[in-house]
């Protein structure tokens, strides 16, 4: 037995000395989460929820406006907008600079809540969300990422077998989608969503955060407000429920502000999507091109 | 429990040291450990069917202690058709009721008569019943056999019927194996340690490395099949066809490896089923404690072969659908019990069904021979195809399948990726039968203690917490 033991220390210390060596030698770049809390402080950001997270792409900003982009959008359940997100934010912009472009993707998902109250932020469920957390790029952050957060396996830090991957914090999907698998995946969503129309309200809380977040960038760079396109029908049949008055709000935000609004509900029809309200990668680059040009001739 | 979790990763390494630290002086403890341990391990997953293996336990004990004690037959078998009674009620109301009633109505239907179900219901599956089920049964049937004396001890009988590396998805022991263990002390070998890690470690690779990575192209292919083209839909069935061998052979062996860090020796549930050369030689190879247990317990008391073609071929029928049915109550359970059936008619006919009993492909050689090669792609294709029937919801829908396979065939161009782990696991397989597949002697000890870090090391690369159950849970 005590033979046994003493093997099975061995094989147990090599295992873990593996484990150790292997996590902190990745980067954990291949893990979307992974690569926004673990990357440090980034300049240039890109905010908001899914949409943004795979619309905007940073490569395609940074050739038009020559600027290092970083995109730190989550989902609806992780980063609308409020204290957390804010707080987030706040540690994630690198306060040296006070040249930096703050873009803040906006849709009706990230200014409501699924709280009974939608303006009880202690009832928000992106408190038991990765945001909760600081993670450091150290070992104990990256072990501490690895174990509490992280879904995937070891093989996928360092090798990445699939169509999805990640640019300077972009999810990137490139599947190709039949058009029936287009078809059953939007009705399949619009009627997801539908039934979060019974659970989520406008919630004024995340609304006055989403302009504390507003006047704490203009401080340290310029502040634009982009709503991505979607699907006209998941726009007609489930977005414009939520908030009935979702424009003239960002609208009235964007004045009280001074800042820019571009809204691309008209070009709705333009691009393509994976689900009704995700952007194809190609359709995100194009989406993107679109919005370096309106920040570009803004800022001129 | 899942073996593919955090929780047992944490749960056997405490049993461990309990079992052979503290309890190792005491038979009765360490038994009454057993129990207890394989309690937490089922009730962890549903708390209340724990009372179902009791009460099977509770029966079974008192109906073998019946069936030894009285002398008249006629009681005997009355007692026994109350084991088998309470056993086959058990399974019935709990995985058959639904299907029962579900196929009277559709009968109904068909022949024009308009009736609302209001009988259906909403019943758990409680997970390993059709495996403990026949474990307890099998008990009683060999006591009335003779082949077995009941235990009077009640903790010991408790143990076999709930053993928890084995409770859940098998292989399903017989008390004339596992009791005798249960009952005398154990002693701690090293080199049944290195074999029970092994083991686990093998299964563990099947799964989680093999099984799981084949899961994430199988499940969209086959749950949108409609949308895919032939060429695609092959590919879907070959990963199954890997994924559910890895799956449950996987199992088996983290369930035998297991038992052996506690002393314990299983019987084999595997033998490298898709190198068989036949159909016959297939089901002596493939989950062979169930294909044995029909054969046992329903084949030879029907008759067996004994009684005449027609007789022989009624009985390979009866188990062939028997042993579909039990897997699932669903139609395509049966139809692929069927198919097995026609399968492994032909060969009966012509007596070739017990050619490959006694040897294995390439005996005295590292690779096989052409013919071997071909004999063992002619059988894996006829499996394959049954697999889909196996897969499927519907009857219709499988020959749907079948049909885009076959009709609208092209090569395909996604889930190609599949075939990688397809050679991984044929080869590994093939070095596993021919150089790792024996009780470890001094002489290879290095070689199993290699093979253990190897297989850790890829584990540990393709572990995710969030691991998929296992197939064979649902049955």
């Amino acid at each position: 037995m005590k033979n046994y033991l003493r093997h099975l220390s061995f094989w147990l210390i090599f295992l873990l000395f593996f484990l150790i060596v292997y996590i902190n030698s990745s980067d954990l770049l291949f893990d979307n989460y992974g690569s926004k809390v673990l990357s440090g402080k980034k300049e240039s950001i890109i905010l908001g929820i899914s949409r943004a997270n795979m619309g905007i792409c940073p490569s395609t900003l940074k050739s038009i406006l020559k600027k290092d982009f970083f995109n730190y959008a989550f989902d609806i359940y992780t980063s609308p907008y409020g204290p957390l997100y804010f707080n987030s934010i706040k540690n994630k912009i690198n306060d040296d600079n006070h040249d930096n472009i703050y873009i803040l993707s906006v849709s009706p998902w990230s200014i409501a809540s699924k709280s009974k109250n939608p303006n009880d932020s202690t009832q928000f469920r992106e408190n038991n969300e990765i945001l909760k957390n600081k993670y450091n790029n150290t070992i104990i952050g990256k072990l501490d990422f690895f174990f509490n957060e992280y879904g995937g396996n070891l093989i996928s830090l360092s090798y990445n077998f699939t169509s999805r991957s990640v640019e300077s914090g972009q999810l990137r999907i490139k599947d190709k989608v039949s058009f029936n698998e287009y078809n059953s995946k939007r009705k399949a969503k619009i009627q997801r969503y539908k039934k979060r129309l019974n659970f989520f309200k406008f919630s004024s809380f995340r609304l006055n955060y989403l302009n504390e977040t507003i006047k704490f960038l203009k401080n340290h760079g310029k502040v634009f407000l982009v709503k991505l396109p979607i699907d006209d029908v998941f726009e007609k049949e489930v977005e414009r429920k939520l908030i009935v008055d979702f424009d003239h709000k960002i609208d009235s935000l964007a004045t009280l502000n001074e800042i820019f609004y571009l809204n691309l509900q008209s070009k709705n029809h333009l691009y393509d999507y994976l689900d009704g309200h995700h952007l194809i990668y190609n359709s995100s680059e194009s989406v993107t091109d679109s919005i370096a040009i309106w920040i570009k001739k803004q800022s001129d | 429990m899942l073996f593919n979790s955090i929780e047992f990763l944490i749960f056997l390494p405490v049993v461990f040291c309990l079992y052979w630290f503290v309890f190792n002086k005491n038979l009765k403890l360490q038994n009454l450990l057993i129990l207890i341990s394989s309690y937490i391990f089922y009730g962890w997953w549903d708390w209340r069917f724990l009372s179902l293996i009791f009460l099977s336990t509770v029966v079974d004990y008192f109906v073998g202690i019946q069936i030894f004690n009285n002398k008249d037959t006629k009681k005997k078998k009355s007692f026994l058709w109350f084991s088998v009674i309470f056993n086959l009620g058990l399974l019935g109301f709990f995985k058959y009721f639904n299907f029962f009633i579900e196929s009277w109505v559709d009968l109904l239907s068909s022949v024009g008569y308009d009736y609302q179900n209001i009988w259906s219901l909403n019943i758990i599956l409680p997970v390993g019943i059709s495996f403990y089920t026949f474990q307890t049964m099998s008990y009683c049937l060999d006591i009335y056999y003779n082949k077995l004396k009941p235990t009077r001890d009640f903790i010991s009988f408790a143990s076999f019927v709930s053993f928890f590396p084995q409770l859940v998805a098998g292989p399903i022991e017989r008390a004339s194996n596992l009791l005798p263990q249960i009952l005398k002390n154990r002693k701690f070998n090293y080199n049944q340690g290195v074999e029970g890690l092994k083991l686990i470690l093998w299964g563990m690779f099947k799964k989680i490395v093999i099984a799981d990575n084949l899961a994430s192209s199988v499940n969209p292919i086959f749950e949108n099949y409609s949308d895919f083209t032939g060429g695609i839909l092959l590919l879907g069935l070959i990963y199954f066809s890997f994924q559910i061998y890895c799956d449950f052979s996987g199992y088996s062996d983290i369930a035998i490896g297991t038992s052996k860090l506690f002393g314990f020796n299983l019987r084999s549930n595997f033998k490298f089923p898709y190198f068989s050369r036949n159909i016959g030689e297939f089901w002596k190879r493939w989950h062979i404690s169930l294909s044995s247990w029909f054969r046992d317990y329903l084949y030879i008391p029907l008759g067996g072969s004994q009684n005449g073609k027609w007789i022989s071929l009624r009985n390979i029928f009866i188990i062939f659908i028997v042993s579909g049915f039990w897997h699932g109550a669903n139609w395509t359970f049966i139809f692929w019990g069927l198919i097995h059936s026609l399968l492994y008619i032909p060969l009966f006919i012509n007596d070739n069904n017990r050619k490959y009993i006694s040897n294995t492909v390439s005996e005295n050689s590292i690779l096989p021979s052409i013919k071997e090669i071909y004999q063992m792609l002619s059988t894996f294709i006829f499996v394959m195809l049954g697999w889909i029937f196996f897969r499927i919801n519907s009857i219709y829908d499988s020959f749907n399948y079948l049909y885009i396979m076959i009709f609208n065939f092209n090569i395909p161009d996604q889930y190609r990726f599949g075939l990688v782990t397809i050679f991984i696991i044929i080869i590994f397989d093939w070095l596993y039968m021919k150089f790792l597949n024996e009780n470890i002697s001094k002489s290879n000890i290095k070689l199993n203690w290699l093979f253990c870090y190897f297989l850790s090391i890829i584990i540990l690369l393709f572990f995710n917490k969030n691991s998929s159950s296992f197939i064979y849970f649902q049955f």
